[in-house]
């Protein structure tokens, strides 16, 4: 019984040692609480964060982060004129990987991956006159994430949902305006928040890989990510 | 750990030192002594048990639940509520930007994960370069965390452009961008006082450019600072 109901002794009363009475009766409740210690010891709102346990709701803190999120603080530059989800492949973003992440379909409520970055890619000096003008070569970038499970190298699969597609169409000014768009760049940023879904059960370490790739026509432009920030979050039931 | 009181036997001799000892076993146990065995391993924690979040809408917007708490702001869309900074703001330092900045206490180790958007542009500046350069650098916007700058958050704003080519003028708005920056802390932050907060460098002093930079504006913009405990 988990809670504790001392017996009254009154004066005059004979001090027993039997455990069914008197005072070690009340030893004897104090000791049968362990592994018994259950809601009725608990007063209403008495359990906050200090008393749960880690990992409740989400994958345990780590003595190390690594793994569960990436940095990029440096130009990495893309040149790629097709898709390839690949670990070899020419549109993988470098330093955009993280992995092991662990998620278990069958327990667990969620992964959520959130990446954000900075990109940049040039805009072209184009002849065409007509407003708007339009440029033969113009950005026209696409961005995924990939996944896989373990950490073999190999094809990823793609992730659905995570497909952003980036460009513009008045890439710059014609000739005739006078003046030059060489050199000049596009900066911009872009995010992407995705709840990630998985079939099979079991608690396999997934691996995420950010591509970029370029679907115009013509030469491929670069494409640069100067600055990324991509973690992963795995929400237990 | 399990509590472990001797019983009375038969011919013991009841002392004061003799109950003392027995109520001082209670007491070290009830007063942080009971660790997860001595708790029953079926399912028995009820929603009754568990205290109810807090919902803060003053000054210092937060959410305190049982196993997170979120910092958050956000600013609408009109200009009154726009933050302006301008080209004489210091030679290469960093200024927190409203809104997009909060201090907290931390009640023990946590995550530390920060979303935000925001929108930004520059104007009013000399604009002899009419090309809408991107290249131009008005300003840098940085993630910082207690005082210490996350470069793998870096946006950068760009210089507006003002044509004097007449086809051009649609270039004006071009360089507005509204930005994105989600971030993972790398270490878990520790029990106690911490500063998250977006900081803007005008740049106009600096290497980067020959371009004079009138203001630039922090416009709409949301922040969400959550921590993780468990």
């Amino acid at each position: 019984m988990a809670r504790i109901e001392l017996n009254k002794i009154s004066a005059g009363d004979t001090l027993s040692t039997a455990t069914s009475s008197g005072v070690n009766a009340d030893i004897d409740q104090w000791n049968t609480e362990t592994g018994s210690i259950d809601g009725e010891n608990v007063r209403e709102e008495g359990i906050d964060r200090r008393n749960l346990a880690n990992g409740a709701f989400v994958e345990p803190i780590p003595s190390s982060l690594s793994g569960t999120y990436a940095k990029i603080t440096s130009t990495t530059t893309v040149n790629a004129g097709n898709i390839g989800l690949s670990s070899s492949s020419a549109s993988v973003v470098t330093g955009a990987l993280i992995g092991p992440v662990y998620y278990d379909p069958a327990t667990d409520a969620g992964l959520k991956i959130n990446v954000s970055f900075q990109f940049e890619t040039p805009i072209v000096q184009t002849t065409d006159s007509t407003l708007p003008h339009f440029s033969a070569v113009r950005p026209n970038w696409s961005v995924q994430l990939g996944y896989r499970v373990g950490n073999s190298v190999g094809s990823y699969g793609a992730v659905a949902g995570t497909k952003r597609e980036l460009s513009i169409e008045t890439a710059g000014c014609a000739n005739t305006d006078g003046v030059t768009m060489a050199g000049h760049k596009w900066i911009d940023s872009l995010s992407i928040a995705h709840m990630f879904q998985y079939g099979s059960s079991g608690a396999p370490g997934f691996y995420f890989q950010l591509f970029a790739w370029e679907d115009g026509s013509g030469t491929p432009l670069d494409f640069s990510i100067n600055y990324l920030n991509m973690f992963a979050t795995r929400y237990k039931r | 750990m399990p509590v472990s009181i001797a019983p009375f036997v038969g011919g013991d001799v009841i002392t004061a030192s003799s109950v003392l000892e027995r109520l001082d076993d209670m007491e070290e146990f009830v007063n942080g002594g009971i660790g997860s065995s001595d708790l029953k391993s079926t399912a028995w924690v009820k929603t009754e048990h568990i205290a109810k979040p807090e919902f803060f809408a003053s000054a210092d917007k937060r959410f305190q639940g049982v196993s997170s708490d979120i910092h958050h702001r956000r600013r609408p869309h009109t200009i009154q509520q726009f933050s302006l900074f301008t080209e004489d703001m210091g030679a290469g330092d960093y200024f927190p930007i409203p809104s997009l900045s909060t201090s907290f206490y931390c009640h023990g180790s946590a995550v530390l994960d920060v979303y935000a958007s925001f929108w930004a542009y520059e104007t009013g500046g000399d604009d002899t370069d009419d090309k809408g350069d991107d290249n131009t650098r008005a300003a840098l916007i940085k993630l910082f965390v207690d005082g210490t700058k996350q470069d793998s958050t870096q946006r950068r704003v760009t210089g507006h452009c003002e044509p004097s080519v007449t086809n051009l003028n649609f270039l004006e708005k071009f360089h507005r961008r509204n930005h994105h920056v989600t971030y993972r802390h790398s270490v878990a932050l520790t029990r106690g006082p911490h500063t998250v907060s977006f900081r803007i460098q005008m740049y106009n002093t600096n290497s980067y450019s020959t371009r004079d930079y009138a203001k630039v504006y922090i416009g709409t913009r949301s922040f969400v600072c959550n921590l993780q405990y468990k």
